[in-house]
């Protein structure tokens, strides 16, 4: 049953289509009825006459009930959704409040200016002063004001809070008087433009919603918008989501407010590589910058600074004075590509520091500019956890990972004793801890040390003769929810090699080893292995004929290349990283700590394992954020927001809130009203305070999103033939006030004609049914 | 139209009650005009002469032709007396119908009454008579001066009325009426038009001078009615219901069918036939009546 006029009930809809084709009849019956009486002497010519004419006026009476019955038939089809689809006839039935729905797009892509540096942010706003005008001084006129940048994307209501905020409407639902068109027009006026992404799905779905909620009125749709072929693609949703609102909306108006595709370069990523960052040593970053243009981009000068933003003791923010980086250049860029660059910097004073990337002006320059802010320690520091046997692994580890300094790696060994104190803070003060020649920990030492990985610290463990076994099974692999996932078997005694069999290190695809695959003559290869670990038989038959590493661990090396014989197990543990290394460091089971390879070995291994104390590198503007509610945090997180050219910087207490596998976190999402935080890019200041003095304060680079980076946009044709039938598509300066009359649907034109016939065969039959003199010779 | 002529309209004249004075307001306006009486020089006594034939009677004989010419000739005369005329006016239930003003037997009866007083003003014998399915009122012929309040009266107060039975009645008129006169029948003749015919024609061989005025309704005629109608028939059982603007062609064409195949069949008796419509005034109606009747004569 289709949505109609009158009302949305099946029943009422039958009843009345019932009672309107009921009218011709009863017409027809009454006249029937309504007979003169008269006296008549001349009957027999009167039966004669009657005689000759009785099935002909039988069947033109039939055919006159027919037409008319057919004539209200094709009215009510015209008059309900089905065929009328024109305002006047709504008007007419008294359905005359028109709903103005503006669909404002003000996402980042709209502030990509013109030459003549006019964005379509600007020309959006121009248009929406139009469709004001349009409605202006007509009764019945309401309007409703959507901007993109209002709804959470996608992604965020799937996996954020199950109570996603409502949306906000910036006007819902407001009676054009004189006063709230004012109001409006000021705030078009004072429109700001938003950096953050923003696509036209949610947008459907939303004002779909609220043109069902109100179904007495007339729906008209415009979207404003630069219509980019990222969101408007053919293979996208949004045909369907458009023909879906098609059903309820009058009309829809797709208004392209930028319609010429410009070339546009991003920087899509600027982040430290590597995990060390201490001062006095390089700090290498990686900076990606995106073509989004359809040509080649060639000869780009990307220009490098970083300046410090903390005290030192990164207890103070501060503005310190910019130091140039030598620039990066970049001789090309196909369209649709990226390339990646490696730059260095150095820090000669601890405290944190903003590096940042700038590429030249071109149409959107808000992705031109990228930052990061890294924090220099003046040493990051390791613990080398011995046990009593003393196989002596440490003073090989203190000099490969120490390297006099030269590292920036502060390397400390200490007995198994200090994991007895609770020392949950103290051990948040190293990045890795190492673990050698241990047979067993009680379980408060193997409890802080899950808690040290699961905030993100780094652990390895090398196996070797003192290993108590059922200790290992029971605390550290605990059927596999335990600090390492790979059960054990052995020790076994490794024979000889053999003129044929491959080196004993044989290094894996995996990034950890991955560079000394590619060496001739690699040292690695002189490394010997006694005797090993092995997974158990049951991990073994899960590898067996496997190539490849299992699905939760990774293997950088194995043991002759088998890979149910693997030398390291990597794995993750919470938030930090493991290693089970099945090989003792001391050169007790192996020769490698002799091997020049054990210092690289042991540098990338200590970087790896220390990745999960940097997360959060990469936040993009609009998009929730996740902070991890340490111990002895206090109950809330201070958030203060960049200070910019258009608003003051604000502070932001956030609430923790428990996740649902125990624990808790802070949350940076869009508010109760919809508000979104995280809006500009820029530096955000993180303060946890702590129970007692003091707390600790993190600042976090904050990026444009990039997905807003293209700006193809389709041509007027080709956004027509994807539209064409679900709406009008118009250029921003083809737009006028004057409201265009829409053409006819084709069905209805088909029924106007249809009721233009069935009128002139019921005026015929009527001149049929009566007298008409002949006129005189 | 002369002010005497204004008055002989039927819509007017329906205004006067008593019949006499307006058969005598209809005849004076009418004899006013240009028209004279064709009942005038009736009294002519010699008509013709015919070869005898044994059995004459000899005082017939013309005998100067016989001295002159040699041969016997018997002269034959008119009758002495004055002109008899008999109005026959048709009082069956049809007559009753009255579309617009005036009936149909209103009108005959005035026509009647108008000619009554056309024939005493000539001291000629006029009789009436009235008929349905029988004989209802006769008046016998006379030429007396007071003899139209007579008539007048009588036909106003003929009441009683039933279909017509035009099998029978002409017979029956002619044993009322033996004597040989002018006959004017006025009646709607809705009927069996050969039956009908057929009774005048029994008129005529009496050695009657038949002249039929046909009165009918423009209702009849025109059939311009409206609406859903329901038709009850004046003179038996039944109705007929119908949209009559979806009848009408067909109904026009049986009625001229109808009065075509009557005129002819009166004209082919030898009779004079007239219509006329009830809406049509009197002294035009009794002009070209007796217009037509005198050039018949004259033939």
């Amino acid at each position: 049953m289709p949505e109609n006029l009158f009302s949305n009930s099946p029943a009422v809809w039958i009843a009345l289509a019932a009672g309107l084709l009921a009218i011709p009849v009863l017409i027809h019956l009454i006249n029937r009825l309504r007979y003169r009486r008269v006296p008549w002497a001349a009957m027999e010519f009167l039966r004669i006459s009657q005689r000759k004419n009785r099935h002909r006026l039988w069947l033109k009476q039939l055919l006159l009930l027919l037409a008319r019955m057919a004539i209200l038939s094709v009215l009510l089809l015209m008059f309900s959704h089905l065929g009328c689809r024109d305002t006047s006839w709504t008007n007419l039935l008294g359905r005359g409040v028109t709903h103005h729905y503006l669909l404002l797009d003000d996402s980042l892509s709209m502030s990509a200016s013109d030459e003549a540096g006019t964005s379509g942010l600007e020309r959006a706003r121009q248009t929406a002063l139009k469709i004001l005008e349009r409605a202006q001084g007509k009764p019945g006129q309401l309007l409703s004001v959507l901007r993109w940048s209002q709804i959470p994307p996608p992604a965020e209501t799937a996996v954020g809070d199950s109570q996603a905020p409502p949306p906000q409407w910036n006007w819902q639902a407001q009676l054009l008087d004189r006063q709230t068109q004012d109001s409006i027009v000021k705030f078009l006026e004072s429109l700001p433009r938003s950096a953050l992404a923003a696509g036209p799905e949610p947008v459907a779905d939303i004002v779909e919603q609220a043109i069902r909620s109100r179904p007495d009125e007339t729906a008209i749709v415009y979207w404003l918008s630069d219509f980019r072929h990222e969101d408007w693609r053919s293979d996208h949703r949004m045909p369907r989501r458009l023909e879906s609102l098609r059903e309820v909306a009058q009309r829809i108006e797709l208004l392209r407010c930028d319609t010429v595709s410009r070339e546009n370069l991003a920087i899509r990523q600027l982040r430290p590589v590597g995990n060390v960052r201490a001062v006095q040593v390089p700090i290498p970053f990686s900076i990606t910058v995106d073509n989004f243009g359809q040509s080649s981009a060639r000869n780009i000068t990307v220009s490098l600074n970083q300046r410090p933003i903390s005290s030192p003791d990164g207890k103070q923010i501060v503005q310190g004075d910019r130091e140039p980086l030598p620039n990066l250049f970049i001789e090309e860029i196909p369209p649709g590509g990226s390339v990646t660059r490696i730059f260095n910097t150095a820090f000669a004073e601890p405290g944190s520091y903003l590096v940042r990337a700038e590429l030249p002006t071109d149409p959107l320059r808000e992705d031109n500019l990228r930052e990061a802010v890294v924090s220099a320690s003046p040493a990051r520091r390791v613990l080398v956890l011995e046990g009593p046997t003393g196989n002596a692994a440490a003073p090989f580890l203190e000099r490969a990972l120490g390297a006099k300094g030269l590292t920036g790696i502060a390397v400390e060994t200490r007995p198994l004793d200090y994991l007895r104190d609770p020392v949950d803070q103290s051990l948040e003060e190293y990045d890795v801890i190492l673990v050698s020649a241990v047979a067993s920990l009680d379980q408060a030492a193997v409890g802080r040390l899950e808690g040290f990985v699961e905030r993100g610290g780094g652990l390895a463990w090398f196996l070797g003769p003192e290993l108590d076994r059922a200790f290992f099974e029971q605390s550290l692999y605990r059927g596999g929810q335990g600090l390492f996932s790979v059960p054990l078997a052995g020790p076994v005694e490794i024979p000889s090699r053999g003129s044929e069999d491959p080196p004993d290190v044989v290094a894996s695809q995996h990034p950890l080893l991955a560079a000394l695959r590619s060496l001739r003559n690699s040292p690695l290869d002189l490394v010997q292995i006694k005797r090993v670990y092995v997974p158990a038989p049951e991990w073994r038959e899960s590898r067996e004929g496997s190539t490849e590493p299992a699905r939760d661990v990774d293997l950088p090396c194995t043991l002759r290349g088998d890979p149910r014989r693997p030398l390291i197990v990597l794995d993750r543990f919470g938030r930090g990283r493991t290693a089970l290394v099945m090989t003792t460091a001391a050169p007790t089971w192996n020769n490698w700590a002799r091997n020049p390879t054990f210092v690289v070995v042991a540098m990338l291994l200590q970087d790896h394992l220390a990745a999960g104390r940097y997360p959060d590198e990469d936040l993009i503007v609009g998009r929730a954020w996740r902070w991890p509610v340490h111990p002895g945090d206090s109950e809330t997180l201070l958030l203060q927001t960049p200070v910019t050219a258009e608003r003051p910087g604000e502070s932001v207490l956030l609430e923790p809130q428990s996740l649902e596998g125990g624990g808790a976190e802070f949350c940076l999402s869009r508010d109760v009203t919809g508000r979104c935080l995280n809006d500009e890019p820029g530096v955000y200041a993180v303060t946890v305070p702590a129970a007692g003095p003091g707390g600790r304060t993190t600042l976090h680079a904050v990026g444009v999103d990039c997905t807003e980076s293209s700006l193809e946009t389709p041509t007027a044709s080709l956004l027509t033939a994807r539209f064409g039938k679900q709406a009008q598509v118009l250029a921003w300066d083809e737009f006028h006030a004057a409201l265009e009359q829409v053409p006819a649907s084709p069905l209805t034109r088909v029924l106007l004609v249809l009721v233009g016939g069935l009128l002139l065969a019921e005026s015929a039959l009527v001149y049929l049914n009566s007298y008409h003199p002949r006129s005189s010779p | 139209m002369p002010d005497s002529k204004r008055f002989l309209h039927p819509d007017a004249l329906a205004r006067i009650s008593r019949l006499d004075l307006r058969a005598k307001q209809i005849v004076e306006g009418f004899l006013s005009g240009a028209h004279r009486s064709p009942f005038f020089g009736h009294s002519v006594e010699f008509l013709q002469h015919r070869e005898y034939v044994p059995g004459d009677d000899l005082r017939h004989v013309d005998w100067q032709v016989w001295a002159r010419q040699d041969r016997l000739v018997v002269k034959q005369f008119e009758e002495e007396t004055n002109l008899r005329c008999y109005l026959l006016v048709d009082s069956s239930r049809s007559m009753e119908y009255a579309g617009g003003g005036i009936s149909k037997f209103e009108y005959a009866s005035t026509l009647a009454a108008s000619l009554a007083w056309l024939v005493l003003q000539q001291h000629d014998a006029v009789g009436c008579l009235t008929f349905d399915d029988d004989i209802r009122e006769v008046i016998p012929a006379s030429a007396a001066a007071g003899h139209l309040p007579t008539i007048a009266d009588r036909l106003s107060r003929t009441t009683r009325r039933e279909a017509s039975r035009w099998d029978t009645i002409f017979a029956r008129v002619a044993e009322v009426f033996p004597r040989r006169g002018v006959m004017l029948v006025l009646s709607d003749f809705l009927g069996d038009d050969r039956q009908i015919v057929k009774g005048l024609r029994t008129l005529a061989e009496r050695g009657h001078e038949i002249a039929a005025l046909q009165v009918l309704d423009d209702d009849e005629l025109d059939f311009n009615l409206e609406g859903p109608t329901r038709f009850e028939d004046l003179e038996a059982e039944g109705f007929l219901a119908c949209n009559p603007r979806a009848l009408r062609d067909s109904y026009l064409a049986a009625v001229q069918e109808y009065l075509d195949r009557f005129r002819h069949g009166v004209a082919a008796a030898g009779m004079q036939y007239k219509l006329a419509r009830t809406s049509r005034n009197f002294g035009a109606v009794l002009a070209e009546f007796l217009t037509e009747w005198q050039a018949r004569i004259r033939r």
